[in-house]
């Protein structure tokens, strides 16, 4: 037969095949039939030797191009099949195996927590600023207004490691520091650990953590505490979360504020919808709150005990629990957990 | 601080007979949300209102429980709660009247008071003829309520008048007063006294007591003596109504271990004038409960009537603090509930007497306090405009920051540790000082335990929990945290931020790894190791981190056999301990980009074989000090020795890459490099090259 002939007999027969094809195997069994090595296109190239030579140009060329044309179809038929039926019928590649391992580290919720306290306040302003674990019994109970035998210190029993110096019992001694080396305006925050001497169990530790938080300035008013303190609690468990101010006492703020935010578990509802009936949310007692911080507006002694003109310069200052907030946020029921480090805590975070 | 409904209500007439549990919650949230703040509320048990069936039916009555702050001795009764209540819920207040009449007689009781300062008014009442008895049925049940043990109407009216008023009082058996007299003064050396919980206290002198003739008979403001209690033969009693020093009682309750509603009441502050009105109302209720005869007028000793304390507050000031104006007839109307008496108006200030039972209420302040708090917390809007601040970023913050994110990239898990730590647990870790360390007062250090001087340990002490937990994926941790010192410097004491990183596999090189990882993206060139010398690490694997500086800013090292079996690990970890504070100071973490190379680099590899002795870093000088053109890196990448390697002698091999700043370099020239390096290191170290 004429060449020329077979390759016009092979293209259309191609064209007819590849219109029908269906599905991915279609596609690649024409892909074998065609251009495989038993194909007609293997088959016209080898006749090309028997050709006069003035011919076998022309005739390579047109082999060529029906080879590119065929390719060319075969493309665009795949590309048209629909994903599902182009994919031929099981990977070679068995795709269940697992990932290889690549493990990065664990962080712990406390220290984790605790940045994410700072960095929510460093977004408002407040640098971060640190003091020393052992503190003097000045810094941490005179200075701020807490004087000696007084019953306002029972709720700082203290590790002493001498007569004067202890572990602090709250991060409050270091705004004595940065006030006492620092100009208002002063706004800062200062994470930390704190030490007091409680029996362990599920609810108390002897050292736990705490951010403190403090602004100074001529015009700094009880209304921006709320204001940054409803900020803070938006942002940090959610922005519907409400905030609720309650008075309470500090020797070193007055007014003083206890402030509570809506339960993030129940919503601020207090109960827990459950399939039959509504039981009481466990993590707020089934009041709707929880008490996540103090505060109040820095009393006009602890500014005068620094230097501050206190009718000039009015503040604020805050405080609260890292091991709360991450108890709450993460449902932890026992405080031990964060410093037993077991392995199979560690890897929850 | 507890009370029922009941009782409160006999202040607040004015108030509902009952109450049901949503109002009964409402009235807890309403003391909330003004700072009396309410633990807890619950019906008492069998109080039901009789012909009630379902749930739904009021309870007769109420238990409220407080958690009374410091500043407020006055909500420690139940008047003054009522007195809250009253002006929360725009209601009257009514106080108890004492109606009663004294039989006159000519001796009165002898009482001397040695340290006025201490006892500031000492008052008492001699009762004659009283009837001791079970008290009433309404009388138990109120004390029941609030958890207290009806003992006989005698007792039971001091403990139910300390409710109501907030004055603690006691009653002695008068007959059973040796000498008839009583004598408040200091405790003397070696004296005891049983109280009346039956045991036996030591007394010591700066305790203060009220004695007899012979004995003590009372821990002044703590508790009574059993020797002189009232008892049911008991005929005739002594009254005591007194004010005592808040700081004196404070020491001696905890001094011995034995706290009383007197003296918490006490510590916190009884006012002068309650000492009377307390005195008064017992008095009265003996009369009438137990029929005895107040006899000759109330003995009174040290009564200074103090001067009104009067308070200026101004209403701008109370802006500058809280952010609103309070409206003037409103702020009017709670100073006046709250008790102050405005002794002079002026359009900028008011001069206000504070009320005798507000001891807190000293400074304008106070005022602004209890205004905001009355005034409600919630009707202070939240500022809309804040200035803007920029929080100034720390370098070690920084650089805390990107060690964290390293070492949990890495594969290394956080945790945090406690900063105390057994002194065994610690033994030899003098990376940082061989001092001893902090401890915190005897006593008190919890189970025995130390502060630490470097945390180490403590993450050895990780390793060793999960290792019995047989966890194994626990293998490798760190923290940053700090270590305490005693004895540094000119300070008493000190402390340092360290950061500890613990590798279970013991592979030093790995920790040396990642350490070095953490220089780099913090900047800090120049590293070199040493070799240093800790009991608690392996000779042979302990290195000195120093900078470039020279100065040393860590240690890598395996854990010693004997520091392993202290800390009673099945492994032997290696461990890293860095000072953070060098390494804030040393850190650079500003980039400055370098135009590099377009053109291809070379790559070339290299092994010797040469003796065990010779290190690498002194290969790594030798390579750099032949200078070689176009040498852009040079790393180790193996060593071993046995096999066909002979005895005492090692494989090293390294790679080299060659690259040029301005063309593509020819094999040839990288070749005469290569012919260079090798006659070098063949020479110097008498090194022979491995072919492949």
């Amino acid at each position: 037969m004429d060449i020329k002939k077979e390759i016009e007999q092979i293209k259309s027969s191609a064209e007819a095949d590849i219109g029908a094809a269906k599905t991915g195997t279609d596609i690649e069994n024409l892909r074998v039939k065609y251009l495989g090595k038993k194909g007609p296109i293997k088959d016209v190239l080898s006749k090309l030797g028997a050709l006069p030579p003035e011919q076998r140009g022309e005739t390579g060329k047109l082999a060529n191009e029906l080879k590119n044309s065929i390719e060319a179809l075969l493309q665009e038929k795949s590309g048209s099949l629909d994903p599902a039926a182009a994919a031929p019928a099981a990977p070679k590649v068995d795709i269940s195996l697992p990932g290889k391992p690549y493990r990065t580290g664990f962080r712990h919720p406390i220290y984790k927590t605790m940045e994410e306290i700072c960095a929510v306040f460093s977004k408002l302003g407040f640098s971060i600023v640190y003091g020393p674990e052992i503190e003097t019994e000045f810094n941490n109970f005179e200075a701020l207004n807490i004087p000696l035998q007084h019953p306002s210190r029972d709720a700082f029993d203290t590790f002493y490691v001498d007569n004067k110096n202890l572990l602090r019992s709250h991060t409050s001694p270091v705004q004595i520091r940065t006030m006492l080396k620092t100009k208002p305006p002063v706004r800062v925050i200062v994470p930390g650990k704190v030490y007091r001497p409680d029996t362990p169990d599920a609810r108390h530790f002897y050292m736990f953590h705490q951010v403190e938080g403090l602004m100074v300035g001529e015009d700094v008013t009880f209304s921006d505490l709320k204001s940054v303190l409803s900020m803070f609690a938006q942002k940090m468990f959610g922005s519907s979360t409400k905030t609720r101010f309650r008075p309470s006492f500090f020797p070193f703020t007055e007014p003083s504020a206890e402030v509570d935010v809506s339960c993030i578990i129940c919503n601020g509802k207090g109960v827990l919808a459950q399939a039959e009936k509504e039981k009481a949310c466990s993590t707020c007692g089934g009041s709707g709150w929880l008490e996540i911080l103090g505060s109040g507006m820095v009393n006009p002694k602890v500014l005068q005990n620094v230097g501050y003109d206190s009718e000039k310069y009015t503040g604020f200052a805050f405080g609260m629990g890292v091991e709360r907030v991450a108890m709450v946020r993460y449902q932890i029921d026992d405080i031990r957990l964060f410093t037993e480090n077991n392995y199979r805590f560690l890897r929850q975070f | 601080m507890k009370f029922t409904y009941n009782w409160l209500r006999d202040y607040c007439p004015e108030l509902p007979e009952s109450i049901n549990a949503k109002r009964a919650k409402e009235l807890a949230d309403a003391l909330s949300m003004r700072g009396v703040a309410v633990e807890d509320f619950e019906p008492i048990p069998g109080a039901i209102i009789p012909g009630g069936g379902a749930a739904s039916i009021p309870f007769e009555d109420w238990l409220f429980i407080l958690e009374i702050t410091a500043n407020r001795p006055d909500l420690l009764s139940i008047t003054g709660v009522a007195r809250e209540v009253a002006l929360l819920t725009g209601s009257q207040l009514t106080l108890p009247q004492s109606n009663f009449s004294r039989a006159k007689t000519d001796n009165p009781f002898p009482v001397t008071v040695e340290d006025k300062n201490l006892c500031p008014r000492y008052t008492g009442q001699v009762i004659k003829n009283v009837k001791v008895a079970p008290s009433p049925d309404w009388l138990r049940k109120r004390l029941e309520a609030i958890g207290l043990r009806p003992i006989n109407n005698i007792v039971d009216i001091t403990n139910y008048i300390l409710y109501e008023t907030g004055q603690p009082l006691h009653a002695f058996d008068l007959d059973k007063l040796i000498g008839g007299k009583i004598i408040v003064r200091a405790a003397k050396k070696d004296e005891k006294i049983i109280a009346i919980d039956g045991k036996t206290y030591n007394l010591t002198p700066d305790m203060l007591v009220i004695a007899d003739e012979k004995r003590p008979v009372a821990i002044a403001g703590v508790m009574g003596g059993l020797e002189t209690e009232v008892t049911m033969s008991t005929r005739n009693i002594l009254l005591e109504s007194a004010c005592f020093d808040l700081v004196s009682i404070r020491r001696t309750s905890r001094r011995l271990a034995l706290s009383s509603d007197s003296s918490y009441r006490f510590e916190r502050g009884v006012t002068y004038e309650s000492v009377q009105t307390g005195s008064e109302r017992a008095t009265a209720l003996n009369a009438e409960l137990a029929g005895g005869t107040p006899t000759g007028e109330l003995i009174d000793l040290n009564y200074i009537p103090r001067e009104k304390h009067t308070v200026k507050f101004r209403p701008a000031r109370a802006k500058k603090i809280l952010g609103i104006d309070l409206p003037a007839i409103q702020l009017r109307k709670i100073l006046t509930g709250l008790g102050f008496a405005i002794a002079h108006e002026t359009p900028v200030f008011y001069e206000l007497e504070a009320p005798c039972f507000r001891p807190d209420c000293r400074d304008e302040i106070d005022v602004i306090e209890e205004a905001a708090r009355i005034y409600g917390y919630e009707n202070i809007p939240v500022s809309v405009a804040l200035p803007m601040a920029v929080a100034i970023e720390n370098k070690s913050d920084r650089v805390d920051e990107i060690t964290r994110s390293v070492l949990s990239g890495a594969g290394y898990d956080e945790v945090m540790t406690n900063s105390f730590i057994q002194p065994v647990m610690q033994k030899d870790f003098d990376f940082w000082s061989k001092d001893a360390p902090v401890n915190a007062l005897e006593g008190q250090t919890p189970s025995d335990k130390y502060l630490r001087k470097a945390l180490s340990p403590a993450l050895l002490g990780v390793i060793k929990t999960n290792e019995d937990y047989r966890e194994a994926g626990a293998e490798r941790f760190f923290e940053i945290a700090h270590v305490y010192f005693t004895g540094s410097g000119g300070n008493k004491f000190s402390e340092k931020t360290v950061l500890s990183i613990c590798a279970k596999s013991g592979d030093i090189f790995e920790l040396k790894g990642v350490v070095r990882e953490i220089f780099d993206k913090t900047g800090i060139a120049g590293i070199s190791y040493k070799s240093g010398i800790y009991a608690c690490l392996s000779f042979d694997e302990t290195m000195v981190v120093t900078l470039a500086d020279g100065r040393p800013t860590g240690i890598i090292g395996k854990i010693a056999k004997q520091a392993a079996d202290r800390l009673e690990l099945r492994c032997m970890p290696a461990i890293c301990e860095i000072d953070m504070e060098l390494f804030y100071e040393a850190a650079g973490l500003e980039r400055t980009y370098r135009k590099f190379s377009r053109f291809p680099a070379i790559k070339r590899d290299l092994a010797f074989v040469m003796d065990k002795a010779v290190q690498w870093s002194e290969i790594e000088a030798a390579v750099k000090a032949g200078n070689p053109a176009n040498l852009e890196e040079l790393a180790f990448f193996d060593a071993f020795e046995g096999g066909k390697i002979p005895q005492g002698k090692k494989n090293l091999a390294f790679s080299l890459q060659f690259r040029a700043q301005d063309r593509t370099l020819s094999a040839e020239e990288v070749e005469r490099e290569m012919q260079k390096l090798i006659a070098l290191i063949t020479e110097k170290f008498g090194a022979v090259l491995r072919t492949f």
